[in-house]
């Protein structure tokens, strides 16, 4: 059964049609990356399918349920959960009180409880502290729990991302650029955790991603996105080496174009994988 | 989408402060010892001195502790959700109006006064909730001030539900009518009000409304249902507000129109938030007694020192003072002077005493909602 | 007939004065959003100043002194504002220099006040006494003829200053292109300090000629009966536009007028800060950029 389903999806802003088209789908326990070239659309694919925007048109099916209509607070409390390519954090909070905010919906008591001092609410807090710091251990981010999250380096802030992510107890992980801000040896330790975690908690995974080792590596599908519309699908090897794909990544129309489709070349090529 | 942190904004030279050793900190019986009697203590005063000294004392305390808890009410919109109101008269002079109008017209006990007061006070909060949703930020700031002159010009002017000018009478609880034992009463209140709020931070609610202050999408990103929880915090705000309504209205026995002015209460009650300090309780308890006590104070000091101009102005003197200082708060202080305070604030709750910033990003100052 | 004069007439003329005022003190509010994009809630007190300066100043000086030290204390109010609080607060919130301008009308209304322990309500003297003319059997008095004649000339100087000299081109140039404007040379400070300044000075101007409509002033007027007019007047006319400013405070001006003289204030008190609240809140959900506005 597939995970998430989003068929036909457009949207428009203005005169720009942002997305036309786009049918993608998730199965269960996959992990599949979603391309492009900068500007391509694809964080406003995530935006359509997580509810921040609502497409002109298509639909978006998650776990067999139309969520087209729903909020966004509605679909993660169904089991999306999301990171932001600029890292959506609180970022006057610690980490372990992002750990916390991001159960919300996880936690059983309720707010009027909460505020009233039932003994429920405590047992609830304990118990939602634990699941933080277990979450923040399989991540190796446990040391850090107390620290304020202004002022963690980028890289870090991402992982911190990915564990609020898990916290809010997601059957689907959409990761917006997880390794930017890392270097190449942490990139390759993402890989690593990602895997794992698909099986630890026992994921589905759609990301958008630019480094292409990464993708060739944990990916078990690739979805192409090249001016709102998808360019192509498949396994990752076979996307890379897809001629449209090079082309697509190579023509961009950039100040520096060739500096760009250089470094476009180099990650689509990929050098570990 | 314009979400959170810029990667400019991650100094990586930054370093974290090890925070295993506070958390394994545990004061010895000692510690507590003088933790205990450092609050003891200044109970202990305030209990011999109202004891002590004339009745007139204890009102003016009285009139602290409803300020104190007007003043908690505006944090929970400006410090908590980042929503501004500058109209607070109206949330208080609703529910004060409701109390005596349900105490004093129907002859109702003054518990049943403050249970309306409360119901009242939350749905006028709630429906101005209402337009937040839809008007953001500074413009919101405009309609709460509309909306608090409707109340002090319109509303409270009601000859049927407010005796007009001569204004409306409402008793105070059974037991608690001599001045000494009214400011009982209010501290109770106060304190169910204090431990309320502290759970509500402490809880899911207040974590939300934090989520939803800073960035609306990242709380609905956690679940947050913003628009459910921006309403409940408006909620919160108004019951607080009619508490301090109630408590208002039965000070004095009377209440009238001219007791409930932008100038009387919107504006002093914003400014002992901002000074006593954002999302900072107990700095706003504090500030809210000495704001009052300053004003009870001043004219004896001016006696004594022969100084008619202030003893003859004193209320206005404190006013202005306080209007002077707000400002220097928000220059040089914008977390309020609570913020100075924090460390025996941490010291008193079991921590080792530290004047380092703790928990949080630090100044936050006051900030509302794009 | 009777009936019209009162029904129709009366509320316009008395809405047309009294809501020319409140634009003068709309525009002030425009121009400082405009250059800063903040919302100045002193601009109540800069009025009240105006009233007090030209009402102390009248003992000393020959009235028409008097009025022009009303509109310099005005003046030097919004001076001092700029430089002693938003310029300092300049890098903050926007809503936290909101709050600071509102602590500094907390600041300056008991000084009103202590100035006021004799004498409640200050007389206030027209500029011009007498009835100018009659229209409809309404009279209309000289105030008011003089109020809206300041608020046209106003409004043709703020025009000729705006498109025809360099320093009110700059002005302009610096609230739409600040780094800009600064690259250019053009020091932002100077014109802050200018627009603070204008703004004390219509507020002030505001001051002069408002209170005799109504006979008397009191401490904080300016605050309690004209800042939330003026706010509306300048959403209403869309917070970025000078020209609304003046039309949205007429309008609003009129519409006050016939609440009040339409609605039974024994029935229904306050008709006035309802009708205000409803233009606020309707104006702000159904069309934020106003009348004439640009942009929410």
């Amino acid at each position: 059964m597939s995970v998430l389903d989003v068929q036909e999806i457009a949207i428009r802003f203005g005169g720009l049609q942002a997305l036309l088209d786009v049918t993608l789908r998730v199965n269960e326990f996959e992990i599949v990356g979603l391309i492009g070239p900068n500007g391509a659309g694809k964080t406003t694919c995530f935006n359509c399918i997580t509810g921040f925007y609502r497409p002109n048109a298509g639909r978006v099916y998650f776990q067999g349920e139309d969520v087209s209509e729903l909020g966004p607070h509605v679909r993660s409390t169904l089991g999306m959960g999301r990171t932001f390519q600029n890292v959506g954090l609180v970022k006057t909070a610690t980490v372990i009180e992002n750990m916390l905010t991001a159960q919300h919906a996880a936690i059983e008591y309720g707010s009027l409880a909460g505020m009233l001092g039932a003994p429920s609410s405590f047992a609830g807090e304990r118990l939602a502290r634990r699941r933080a710091m277990d979450i923040l251990e399989i991540l190796k981010l446990d040391h850090l729990h107390d620290s304020p999250v202004a002022g963690l380096p980028y890289g870090t802030l991402k992982r911190i991302e990915i564990a609020t992510a898990l916290a809010t107890d997601p059957d689907l992980l959409l990761l917006d650029e997880p390794s930017s801000g890392m270097g190449p040896e942490e990139a390759h330790q993402l890989g690593d955790e990602l895997l794992d975690l698909r099986n630890t908690f026992d994921l589905s995974v759609l990301m958008i991603e630019h480094h292409v080792p990464l993708v060739v590596r944990v990916c078990d599908y690739v979805y192409v996105l090249n001016f709102g519309r998808l360019l192509t699908e498949g396994l990752p090897g076979d996307v890379q080496r897809h001629p449209e794909v090079v082309a697509a990544y190579l023509g961009e129309e950039d100040p520096d174009a060739e500096a760009e489709a250089e470094r476009a070349e180099g990650r689509l090529q990929g050098t570990g994988a | 989408m314009a979400t959170a942190l810029e990667p400019e904004a991650a100094s990586p030279e930054v370093h974290v402060v090890p925070t295993k050793a506070r958390a394994g900190f545990r004061p010895t019986p000692a510690g507590w010892a003088a933790r205990s009697l450092a609050v003891a203590l200044p109970g202990l005063i305030v209990v011999w001195y109202v004891h002590h000294y004339a009745p007139v004392r204890a009102d003016f305390l009285a009139g602290g502790v409803i300020i104190a808890i007007g003043a908690l009410s505006l944090n929970v919109l400006v410090g908590y959700t980042g929503q501004i109101s500058l109209g607070h008269q109206a949330f208080i002079g609703i529910g004060a109006f409701t109390s005596a109008y349900f105490i004093g017209e129907s002859g109702q006990s003054f518990y049943v006064g403050m249970i309306a007061a409360i119901v009242v006070g939350a749905v006028q909060a709630v429906v101005l909730g209402l337009i937040a949703l839809r008007v953001r930020g500074l413009y919101f700031a405009l309609v709460t001030l509309a909306w608090g002159f409707v109340g002090e010009q319109s509303i409270f002017q009601l000859k049927s539900f407010t005796g007009g000018g001569a204004g409306a009478h409402a008793t105070r609880p059974g037991g608690f009518t001599t001045d000494r034992m009214f400011l009982v009463f209010c501290a109770i209140v106060l304190t169910l009000i204090l431990l309320v709020d502290w759970r509500l931070v402490a809880t899911k609610a207040g974590r939300a409304l934090q989520a939803i202050r800073e960035n609306p999408q990242v709380a609905a990103n956690y679940g947050i249902n913003v628009k459910g929880y921006t309403l409940f915090s408006f909620a919160v705000a108004g019951v607080y507000a009619g508490l301090a309504g109630a408590l208002f209205a039965s000070r004095r026995d009377t209440v009238s129109a001219t007791d409930l002015s932008f100038y009387l209460v919107a504006l002093p009650y914003l400014l002992v938030t901002v000074v006593g300090g954002l999302r900072r309780r107990g700095g706003i308890v504090v500030f809210a007694m000495l704001f009052v006590l300053g004003g009870e104070y001043l004219p004896d000091l001016a006696k004594s020192l022969h100084i008619k101009f202030i003893q003859e102005n004193a209320g206005n003197i404190i006013q202005s003072l306080s209007g002077v200082l707000a400002v220097l708060t928000l220059i040089f202080q914008p977390d309020g002077v609570g913020t100075i305070t924090a460390p025996i604030g941490r010291w008193l709750k079991g921590e080792r005493f530290s004047m380092h910033v703790s928990a949080g990003g630090g100044a936050e100052g006051v900030s509302v909602r794009p | 007939m009777q009936g019209v004069g009162f029904v129709i007439a009366r509320p316009i003329v008395q809405g047309l004065a009294s809501g020319a005022a409140v634009g003068l003190v709309a525009v002030g509010l425009v121009l400082v959003y405009k250059s800063s994009r903040v919302f100045n809630f002193a601009a109540g007190e800069f009025v009240t100043l105006g009233a007090f300066g030209t009402y102390l100043a009248d003992f000393w000086l020959p009235f028409g002194l008097a009025v022009i030290v009303g509109i310099a204390t005005g003046a030097i109010a919004g001076l001092l504002t700029e430089r002693l609080v938003v310029r300092p607060l300049s890098s903050r919130p926007k809503v936290t220099i909101l709050v600071a301008t509102v602590a500094i009308a907390f600041a300056i209304i008991p000084i009103e006040i202590i100035r006021s322990s004799k004498t409640q309500a200050f007389p206030a003297r027209p500029i011009v006494h007498g009835n100018a003319f009659q229209i409809f059997r309404v009279f209309v008095s000289w105030q008011q003829l003089i109020i809206v004649l300041a608020l046209v000339v106003v409004g043709a100087g703020l025009a000729y200053f705006f498109n025809r000299t360099d320093l009110g081109l700059a002005t302009l140039a610096s609230s739409q292109e600040p780094t800009a404007t600064r690259l250019m040379g053009i020091r932002l400070n100077r014109i802050s300090m200018l627009v603070w300044g204008m703004a004390g000075a219509l507020g002030g101007l505001a001051g002069v000629l408002l209170p005799p409509l109504n006979l008397n002033f009191f401490a904080g007027f300016g605050t309690t009966d004209v800042l939330i007019a003026a706010f509306t007047a300048a959403v209403l006319g869309g917070m970025t536009s000078v020209p609304g400013a003046f039309v949205g405070g007429v309008l609003l001006g009129i519409v006050q007028a016939g609440a009040l003289a339409n609605v039974n204030s024994n029935k229904f008190p306050g008709a006035p800060s309802v009708a205000v609240l409803a233009v606020l809140v309707i104006v702000l959900v159904v069309r934020p950029t106003g009348l004439l506005g640009k942009e929410a």
